[in-house]
């Protein structure tokens, strides 16, 4: 198993009565290798929240996250930036690229705090592979502002696989496209994990983006439900 | 892509938040180390002025009151193999007769040439008749080479003026000199041997010209040296080894009745330390104290005027014994008496300020010898000035007054006959008991010697007697001076205080610009975060980026230091001269201090920086990354709580304190008023707090422009509430400064307050030598015949030269000069306020304490405290000492401090101890003086004209404390304006947080646009929203201040200076307004449809 959610609880206070309220109420979830999840439900289930748990951005209340075989409550925050850097690549639903970085500053930026010069040369060729992979290839000295919305998502694709993770978290990726853009970032997504033998759990409320992973989850009242793909 | 190369990009995409930041160091700093280098120019200045003034000189005897010969000084000059030069030094007057141009308290130099070679630009010696004059001389009397010059000068002699029957009348010489040169500070023009800043106006005429003037020829009471060339040859161990019984002011000469010498004493009377080392050296010595008697008589007879001579029972051959009196033949055959009579003697003892009270003995005839017997010998008659020369008795010019009647054509004959010599003798125990005085109890001492044996003897008399009992002592003024210099008024601290607010501010911009600037950033670091980066690493990119911002706004700051440097010392060499007293102040850059400066700037930046990117960096990576402010409504209904609590209790606490302070006597306890402001402000803050956390957590949906400018303002409040206390801050500050300005409307008639209720303050240059409230002065001065001064009540007192010690030095001073004053017309009349007394002194009797020695040598002084913090840097308890005429070590034990008053620079012991302790000073030389206010022109013109050749200078006390006060409100206008520079940084910031804000409000305004708001209201809600910012900072400066200054608002000499407060608060709010509507406007005019839209989706 790749990784696993056990017995997840999370509360948040509210915002007038200061009670708290259970956004995951004992979730798990088990990932396994080379698998796609894609999570749904209404604004405000908790969908976000479980993602940054899963990717360590956030801390559960209670329960367990066990990733690539170690429970991360164990590791120091040191250990666990090392964790996001190797072992997760994230993208978002917008595409957070820094501004003032080019298209290829950006999708180097991972391999910065690896400490291997050997690994940074390799990261190197690979980002470049990648964005020729994603036809970026005339963009990688053009700065955020220069590109298109779809071609800035496709890059934080690359930056989030620059480092070859073995999980790929997407909040809502294609939230921020339009419907044809965001099926093509789709379709990438899906040809991606399949050629990286990554897994993927994807945050959407694109029935047809959902439609492409393996699996879907429906997060509603704090529970975690798998969905029948039709 | 590297951590270079991505900090690289940072720098170039942010750089205008960057420059932002930069610039607020760089403002920090440059205050910071300007205000450090301003210590160091001043300190500088100082030390330099100490080489100006004093050239090579490096050591200097200057006594008051004793007399040395000129030819030590020669003698000191080749034993050391360097420089020494005699010169005489006195205050006197100097007159431009040409335009009748006088100056007061000039200082009157005899010089020679080996004066002028202490200074490396040789300057002209006085020839005979001329002047060299000072530049600031010659510029105040409108002088140049080849004017006539008037120089008036007390002509003493050698006799101290306080001795008995030392002639009494002043001998003001005038004497007229041709200006040949003016010297200027590069040559000896500067000359003083007291540290001071202020130049001295100095004429330097000859010195043997002006040793005639003062009857002192071939004396000199300053003796300067160059370095010592060895340990052994310090100058005092040269003048110990050198000096002749001339330099102890003796004489041993023959007494024309070989082999009996004789020694005198150009003072008249034998001190007892020098009569005494000379009596261990020849123990045979005959001791002798001749003295003045009023009269004999006996039954009807009476002899007026004779002398009488006190001897020892082996020159007599009979000891008189206590009671008895031999008398000579001529007095005997006078008054009828013959051996066993009991006869009178009158004769006056010397009491305060001259004054003589006459006294009489009982004496039993125990012999009379005939005119013809040896012991009736003239020579001992002391040279009492203006009597041994006289030709005839009616002639005498004495200290006492002579009733010429009485004197009768026998008295004259035998004048001529026998001149002084005494008509009785008396036992020597006897005479002393009745005539010893603080000068002496001996006029001569006799001894048989060969002539060759003189030599030696006078060796051993000169090598049993020191100079230092004598007060004959040099002072290392060179190393002195610059300690003086070194322990001055520390500018650097008090421009560091004085520029603080602007360090503050500025730093607070940095912070509240770095925030902002992370802020702009958060989700940055958070992508960083998700992406793999560590906390570390994340804060070493920010702190690394801040910290080349910090060094370089560090190094920056300290070159602009140099800018801040220059623009306050040309404010203090002109616009502020007042605070310092020159315009000699000069640039001083040590390298150090530029260090320091930059480094201190740079820490000062990176504990900041550190800050703002911890409280920043604490945030969860998912926070960041998703750049949302999911706040915590129950921690922020908490915080409301904390906020409500604390601001219920700092009010209460205000409230409480100035409820406490205000009935009683804490009224004046300043400090505590200050706290119950403080304590206000943070009430005041925390309220407001509380309102706009309450605010940003209320549902409820009523509109309106202000609820809604509220709402606004509170969403942002963490950066609105830094802004709005540093307002308050900046406002009580100016207020407090403003308010604390010394004035004294209608208080100088108050005896509390620092002019004591006296209206006039006078300083002569020469002393006068009768009180002239005395009937003896009113006659003197012909004082009883002037109307104006009928209800005119003037107490005269008595001064010791020394230091300025007041705040117009900016010097440490050692030596303050001393006075004498009545103590109780100080208490009856409850004169002055005193800020601090020790324990048990009766709070009510203050001045009574003077009047009692605290132990041998020990004496109580007062002294402003001011002059005690500052001046001398010490503090009650503490004691300065000062150097008899007969080397005795006399301490001023500080026993209290008052309040800001006329006696700046000064400290004050009673006038009866100060008699008892310095003897030497003769005459008064500063006059308090009531009157009505209606007269005030004519006493002035009075007490100017009259006591015009004693170089008076006439003034009303509250102008003198105004001299005063201009010194500490120059200090207070300096932190007025830049305390207001401070505020208005601290508006500026306001500005920013405004622009910061607007950009993201963009969406707000064009939602606000897309619902139809006129573009007008938009700008009225933003304007709105922050000017509330601005008056919520300002009133409650406005009000915490009044609180801290309800003492000063409720004294009857509060005085606010309005007019400038509300220009400067006009000042603010404009400034204000044009930072907020500037931003605001931008913002709306960027509104256009597209952005609008933008804005939107």
């Amino acid at each position: 198993m790749l990784a696993e959610l056990q017995d997840i609880k999370k509360h948040y206070n509210q915002v007038l009565s200061g009670r708290q309220k259970p956004v995951l109420d004992g979730v798990s979830l088990r990932i396994g290798k080379n698998e796609s999840i894609a999570v749904t439900g209404p604004s405000g289930s908790g969908k976000t929240t479980l993602l940054n748990i899963l990717g360590t951005l956030d801390t559960a209340d209670s329960g367990s996250v066990i990733l690539n075989g170690r429970n991360v409550i164990d590791l120091s925050e040191p250990e666990l930036a090392r964790l996001r850097n190797g072992f997760i690549g994230f993208v978002f639903q917008l595409h957070f690229l820094l501004p003032q970085l080019s298209l290829i500053g950006n999708v180097l930026l991972p391999l910065l705090p690896l400490k291997d010069k050997q690994a940074r040369k390799a990261g190197h060729e690979r980002a470049m592979q990648l964005i020729e992979r994603v036809g970026l290839k005339d963009l990688v000295n053009q700065k955020p502002s220069g590109l298109s919305v779809g071609e800035c998502q496709r890059a934080a694709v690359v930056r989030a696989l620059v480092n070859k993770p073995a999980l790929l978290l997407a909040d809502e990726p294609t939230g921020s496209l339009d419907a044809e853009t965001a099926a093509r970032l789709g379709i990438l997504l899906t040809e991606l994990k399949n050629e990286e033998g990554i897994s993927m759990v994807v945050v959407t409320h694109s029935p047809e983006l959902a439609a492409r992973m393996d699996k879907i989850y429906s997060l509603g009242s704090g529970k975690l439900l798998p969905i029948n793909k039709a | 892509m590297s951590f270079v190369r991505l900090i690289i990009s940072d720098f170039r995409y942010y750089r205008k938040a960057f420059l932002a930041v930069l610039a607020g160091t760089l403002v920090s700093t440059a205050v910071l180390t300007g205000a450090l280098m301003l210590g160091d120019s001043v300190k500088f200045s100082l030390e330099r002025l100490t080489n100006i003034r004093l050239g090579r000189i490096r050591y200097a005897l200057h006594t008051e009151g004793r007399y040395f010969s000129q030819d030590i000084a020669g003698e000191i000059g080749v034993k050391n193999g360097g420089l020494a030069a005699p010169a005489l030094l006195q205050e006197g007057i100097a007159v431009n007769p040409e335009n009748n141009k006088r100056l007061n308290k000039v200082r009157v130099l005899g010089i020679d040439r080996r004066f002028t070679k202490f200074w490396d630009k040789a300057g002209e010696c006085p020839g005979l008749n001329s002047a060299v004059v000072s530049s600031n001389t010659a510029k105040k009397l409108g002088l140049k080479p080849g004017d006539d010059l008037l120089i008036r000068v007390s002509g003493q002699g050698m006799a101290p003026a306080n001795a008995p029957f030392v002639e009494e009348k002043s001998a003001v010489e005038v004497a007229r000199f041709r200006v040949t040169a003016v010297a200027d500070d590069g040559q000896m023009g500067r000359f003083s041997l007291n540290a001071n800043q202020a130049a001295p106006f100095n004429v330097f005429i000859p010195l043997d010209r002006m040793a005639g003037l003062l009857k002192l020829k071939g004396l000199a009471n300053v003796l300067l040296s160059d370095e010592t060339r060895a340990a052994s040859c310090s100058p005092d161990s040269l003048f110990r080894l050198l000096w002749k019984p001339g330099d102890a002011g003796l004489t041993i000469h023959s007494t024309g009745r070989d082999p009996v010498n004789e020694i005198t004493s150009g003072r008249i009377f034998i001190d007892d330390q020098t009569a005494a080392a000379i009596r261990s050296v020849l123990p045979g010595s005959r001791a002798f104290l001749t003295y003045l008697a009023n009269s004999f008589s006996y039954k009807a007879h009476s002899t007026p005027y004779s002398f009488i001579t006190a001897a020892s029972p082996d020159f007599l051959g009979l000891d008189p014994g206590r009671d008895g009196i031999i008398i000579n033949s001529w007095l005997a055959e006078d008054l009828g008496v013959k051996k066993g009579d009991s006869l009178r003697l009158k004769y006056f003892i010397m009491g305060s300020h001259r004054q003589l009270t006459e006294d009489s003995s009982g004496f039993v005839v125990s012999q009379v010898r005939p005119m013809q017997d040896p012991t009736w010998d003239p020579s001992l008659m002391p040279a009492f000035p203006g009597m041994s020369d006289a030709g005839n008795c009616r002639d005498w010019e004495t200290g006492a007054p002579v009733d010429l009647k009485k004197i009768r054509d026998k008295d004259e004959q035998y004048w001529k006959q026998y001149r002084g010599t005494p008509k009785a003798f008396i036992s020597l125990a006897s005479g002393q008991k009745l005539w010893a005085n603080p000068f002496g109890s001996l006029t001569s001492i006799r001894f048989s010697a060969g002539k060759k044996d003189l030599a030696s003897i006078e060796k051993a008399i000169m090598s049993k007697i020191s100079p230092a009992q004598l007060g004959l002592t040099f002072t290392p003024v060179y190393r002195e001076g610059k300690i003086s210099a070194s322990n001055s008024t520390d500018f650097g601290e008090l421009f560091l205080s004085l520029g603080f607010f602007i360090i503050l501010a500025s730093l607070l911009l940095v912070a509240l610009l770095f925030s902002l600037h992370i802020r702009n950033r958060m989700q940055e670091t958070g992508v960083l975060s998700a992406i793999g980066f560590s906390k570390q690493q994340i804060s070493g990119i920010l702190l690394t980026e801040g910290l080349v911002l910090a060094v370089a706004g560090g190094f920056g700051g300290a070159i602009a230091g140099i800018l801040f440097d220059r623009l306050m010392l040309l404010g203090l060499n002109t616009i502020w001269q007042d605070a310092v007293g020159t315009s000699a102040l000069v640039i001083k850059i040590r390298f150090s201090t530029l260090i320091l400066g930059a480094f201190s700037g740079i820490l000062t930046s990176v504990v900041v920086l550190l800050i703002v990117s911890y409280s920043a960096l604490r945030k969860p990576a998912w926070t960041r990354a998703q750049a949302g402010q999911l706040e915590n409504e129950a921690w922020k209904k908490k915080k409301t709580r904390i906020a409500v609590f604390s601001a219920i209790l700092f009010c209460l606490g205000s409230l409480g304190l100035v409820a406490y302070l205000l009935p009683g006597p804490g009224i004046n306890n300043i400090s505590l008023f200050l706290t119950a402001g403080a304590l206000l402000i943070a009430g005041g803050s925390s309220a407001f707090y509380a309102l706009l956390t309450r605010r940003s957590l209320s549902t409820k949906a009523e509109g309106g422009l202000i609820h809604l400018a509220f709402k606004n303002a509170a969403l942002k409040r963490s950066r609105t509430m830094p802004v709005m206390i540093l307002l308050a801050l900046g406002i009580f500050s100016i207020f407090i400064t403003a308010a604390n300005r010394r004035t004294f409307f209608q208080s100088e008639n108050d005896r509390h307050s620092g002019t004591g209720g006296f209206r006039y303050w006078a300083e002569t240059s020469i002393p006068l030598r009768y009180d002239p409230s005395s009937p003896e002065g009113q006659k003197e001065y012909s004082l009883q015949y002037r109307s104006c001064l009928k209800n005119t009540r003037i107490t005269a007192i008595q001064r010791l030269e020394g230091d300025d010690a007041s705040c117009l030095n900016l010097n440490q001073s050692a030596h303050p000069a001393v006075l004498g004053i009545p103590v109780n017309t100080f208490q009856n009349r409850e004169a002055f306020a005193f800020l601090e007394l020790l324990p048990g002194i009766d709070p009510d009797k203050p001045w009574l304490a003077l009047q009692k020695p605290l132990g041998p040598g020990i004496i109580p002084a007062y002294a402003d405290q001011t002059v005690i913090t500052w001046g001398l840097q010490k503090k009650i308890g503490d004691t300065v000492f000062y150097s008899g005429t007969n080397g005795e070590k006399t301490g001023l034990k500080l026993i209290g401090g008052l309040d800001n008053s006329i006696f700046q620079g000064y400290l004050l012991i009673s006038d009866s101890l100060f008699r008892i302790h310095f003897p030497q000073v003769a005459g008064f030389k500063n006059l308090l003086i009531d009157g009505s206010p209606s007269s005030t022109d004519s006493i002035s013109g009075v007490m100017e004209t009259d006591f015009r050749d004693y170089g008076m200078y006439f003034t009303r006390t509250s102008e003198r404390l105004a001299s005063f006060n201009s010194v500490e409100n120059t200090y207070l206008s300096v932190f007025l304006l830049l305390g207001a520079l401070g505020v208005i940084i601290g508006i500026l910031g306001l500005g920013l947080v405004l622009l910061r804000n607007m950009l993201e409000r963009k969406n707000e305004l064009a939602l606000y646009t897309a619902l139809g708001f006129q573009r007008n209201f938009i700008l009225k809600l933003i304007i709105a929203e922050y000017m509330g910012i601005l008056f919520a900072g300002t009133g409650l400066g406005i009000i915490s201040a009044s609180v801290a200054i309800l003492p000063s608002i409720l004294s009857p000499a509060w005085h606010m200076p309005v007019t400038v407060m509300v220009l400067m608060l006009a000042v603010f709010v404009l400034n204000g307004l044009l930072w907020v509507w500037l931003p605001a406007r931008a913002a709306l005019g960027k509104l256009k449809d597209d952005s609008i839209s933008r804005g939107l989706f």
